[in-house]
């Protein structure tokens, strides 16, 4: 009895032995050897299915072009799932060289200095990498005057169509709707067919999208003019949501969902009507086409940009909009590079190599075109690769036509939030189908009360 | 005494390996977060002392006060219907029929099965165009429903859903309860004339009051956690907000706005609530128990 009780003991103090030595191995700063005395560059990303796989291929073609650094990419699942490993790794101080990440958390960063600034890496090189970056993208990572992050994955949403199903109702299947008024006709025609036409399909309907869909609202409030956090004269910050354009953004969905010729689904639900052949147009991201095009076999579909409406001079005072013309703002999405600053010279040297290195012009024009997220440089979308790839597949062009309108949310520490909040009311408008005033102004209430507190 | 001395050692020696784990990942980290609860962290910086500024800013939130409503609507209606459907269901297996182990399996594999899992197939089994349970439901001529996103159904479904899981695992111990009570006492009661209602109500029902105390007060404690089937069915918290439970609201509060100590405010109220209603359970309900 006496010896099983030491025979546990011992066992007991080996596994804290072995459990204490391998964290202290861990610890060791570690020029790391893999293939050598390359330095490991740890890399935490969020690319899952078939975009982890062109990540994975590019990765692995980095590492092979090159003998100073070795990137260790690892998928941590889901934006959501990355943030709060980042976070929890920061805590513990084990942190990884390079992360995606969105625009608010790198503030966060900032603010506690977890990060490197790029402009001192970007002033050792020779090229003008900043004049090169496409502009909004270089504005949404600048952060007082200074380039904090570097623009990676950015996508956009644009309008998928079924051509097959628009060529059967009698419209024209080489073009989407320009404007949101011919889109609500559109919708009308595809729903009306399916329900007149003896033997067609009477659950089809025109329109979906998904519920309590935030990052519309604010596509669409940008397309009708208005404008979503400014500062106000007292130097408060304050939300566009009470204004026309809000309420017309939102009035627009209502009316469509009143008239019953669009649907509202949860998550995915849209998506996969659309494969399914169930729905019209949907709007999505870009990057949504890689994970459907495989499943859409029953007919042919085409990418339109997202539609965009036609203001009349009182409507056009935001500072990007025109009268008279098709006003197609859209929103970005999608994350940033971060290069943490861990201490050690090397990596952080390594991180910025393969950050160039990715988003160089023909690497970052051959992501973007397997991928459909935005390239980083003007000199990727001006590549030839790019102008081939558009030349073969003319779903892939909406984006560049909506390059020139994009803009982005909101950077503020409380825009999460927010976001919550107003999804909370985008829901309520289309649940209890009231007028599109009362949600917006109490959905402004709401926000400016959280703004009132918030500092840029 | 020397001698037990050394026989203390080794026993404590045993417990050492349940001690530390205890010690390490329940006691710590209660104690832990109780304190993080007086402050503002983000994680990332330092956290910055504000008292009971968390518990105050928290009993003015009315997202929190919805959050508790909902976690004590699914609590009040999830347990009864537990322990009257796990009490039909054990009764019935408690008589001598064939196959019985069968029977005895078939309820227990949604216990066994990850909550996870259970909770993509209801997804399809609610959905509102190809679901299962409105495809039942038109045979009887009753129109469909958008079960998650209808603010009045949400919350039933997830009921519904999770008392079906759960069954498995009251019906055992209300099994084992069954089991325990004296068969004489049925016979004595048939011989007197009493009909199946009286010997369940006063043979049955009495004897079984230490089982069903036991289920209760742990369903009760268990339904006051509900998570998992909410975060899986309804993200966002359901229809406005109509499934937002305490735990999946505390959760949102650190994990997705990264306030961490308003969110394990949050954690430690619902800790004092759970430890109150235990507590009830324990001093007023446990008198009614027959411990025979």
């Amino acid at each position: 009895m006496r010896n099983f009780i030491i025979a546990t003991f011992i066992c007991w103090i080996l596994v804290i032995g072995l459990i204490i030595q391998d964290d202290a191995q861990n610890a060791r700063p570690s020029d790391a050897a893999i293939g050598g005395d390359k330095v490991e560059v740890v890399f935490w990303h969020a690319m899952g299915g078939p975009l982890g796989i062109v990540m994975n291929d590019l990765v692995d073609r980095y590492n092979k072009s090159q003998n100073t650094y070795f990137v260790k990419s690892v998928n941590m699942g889901s934006y959501d799932t990355l943030a709060k490993k980042v976070l929890a790794s920061l805590v513990a101080n084990e942190a990884p060289d390079i992360s995606q990440n969105y625009e608010t958390l790198t503030k966060k960063f900032i603010k506690h200095s977890k990060i490197v600034c790029l402009d001192d890496l970007i002033a050792s090189e020779s090229e003008d990498v900043k004049g090169d970056i496409i502009p909004v993208l270089l504005e949404n990572n600048t952060f007082d005057g200074k380039l904090y992050s570097f623009p990676f994955n950015k996508s956009v949403p644009v309008l998928y169509y079924n051509k097959t199903m628009f060529a059967k109702v009698g419209l024209d299947p080489n073009r989407g709707p320009e404007t949101l008024d011919e889109m609500v006709e559109y919708c009308r025609k595809i729903t009306k067919y399916h329900q007149e036409t003896p033997g067609a399909d009477r659950s089809v309907y025109g329109y979906g999208c998904s519920k309590a869909n935030v990052w519309s609202f604010l596509n669409r409030i940008i397309q009708c003019g208005g404008r979503i956090v400014y500062d106000g004269p007292d130097g408060v910050m304050k939300s566009g949501f009470a204004e026309a354009p809000a309420v017309k953004a939102l009035k627009f969905l209502q009316d469509m969902l009143r008239e019953g010729i669009a649907r509202e689904g949860q998550g995915f639900d849209h998506q996969n009507d659309f494969i399914a052949g169930k729905v019209g147009m949907i709007e999505s991201s870009i990057v949504s086409k890689v994970f459907m095009e495989a499943d859409i076999k029953a007919f042919d579909y085409g990418i339109a940009p997202l539609p965009g409406q036609v203001l009349g001079a009182a409507e056009a005072t935001q500072p990007s909009t025109a009268a008279g013309v098709i006003n197609r703002g859209v929103i970005l999405s999608g994350s940033n590079i971060n290069i943490f600053n861990n201490g050690d010279p090397k990596k952080v040297a390594g991180a910025w190599d393969f950050v160039k290195w990715f988003t160089s012009t023909d690497v970052g024009a051959e992501w973007a075109v397997r991928t459909t997220y935005l390239p980083v440089r003007k000199s990727s979308v001006d590549s030839d690769i790019v102008k081939k790839a558009l030349e073969e597949d003319a779903n892939l062009k909406a984006p560049f036509v909506q390059l020139d309108y994009c803009h982005f949310e909101p950077r503020l520490s409380v825009w999460f939030e927010i976001r919550d909040l107003m999804a909370d009311h985008l829901e309520r408008a289309t649940i209890d189908m009231g007028p599109a005033e009362l949600y917006c102004n109490q959905m402004a209430a709401d926000v400016d009360a959280i703004l009132k507190h918030a500092t840029r | 005494m020397a001698n037990k001395r050394k026989k203390d050692w080794g026993a404590y020696l045993y417990l050492m390996p349940t001690v530390v784990i205890l010690v390490a990942f329940h006691v710590l980290p209660i104690f832990y977060s109780l304190a993080v609860s007086f402050y503002e962290w983000d994680l990332i910086g330092q956290p910055e002392y504000v008292g009971v500024g968390n518990y105050s800013r928290l009993f003015d939130d009315p997202m929190f006060y919805k959050s508790l409503w909902n976690t004590v609507y699914y609590a009040a209606v999830s347990v009864p219907l537990s322990i009257l459907f796990s009490l039909i269901i054990a009764m019935l297996l408690n008589n001598p029929i064939s196959a019985i182990g069968l029977y005895r399996t078939i309820y227990f594999i949604p216990v066994i099965t990850s909550i996870n899992a259970v909770a993509i197939v209801w997804n399809f089994i609610y959905h509102p165009d190809f679901g299962l349970l409105n495809k039942i439901l038109a045979i009887f001529s009753i129109d469909p429903r958008a079960w998650l996103q209808d603010p009045a159904w949400a919350m039933p479904a997830i009921i519904f859903m999770s008392v079906w899981k759960g069954l498995g695992h009251n019906v055992i111990i209300f099994l084992a309860g069954l089991q325990n009570i004296p068969r004489h006492l049925y016979e004595a009661a048939r011989i007197d004339g009493a009909s199946r209602w009286q010997q369940f109500r006063h043979i049955t029902w009495p004897l079984l009051s230490p089982t069903t105390f036991f289920i209760f007060t742990i369903s009760t404690i268990g339904s006051f956690q509900v998570f998992s089937q909410v975060y899986m069915m309804t993200p966002r918290g359901g229809p406005l907000k109509s499934t937002m439970v305490v735990v999946y609201y505390l959760y949102r509060k650190a994990f997705e706005q990264f306030e961490f100590g308003y969110a394990l405010a949050a954690a430690f109220v619902l800790f004092m609530i759970i430890f109150a209603c235990t507590l009830f359970n324990k001093l007023y309900l446990e008198k009614k128990v027959h411990y025979s």
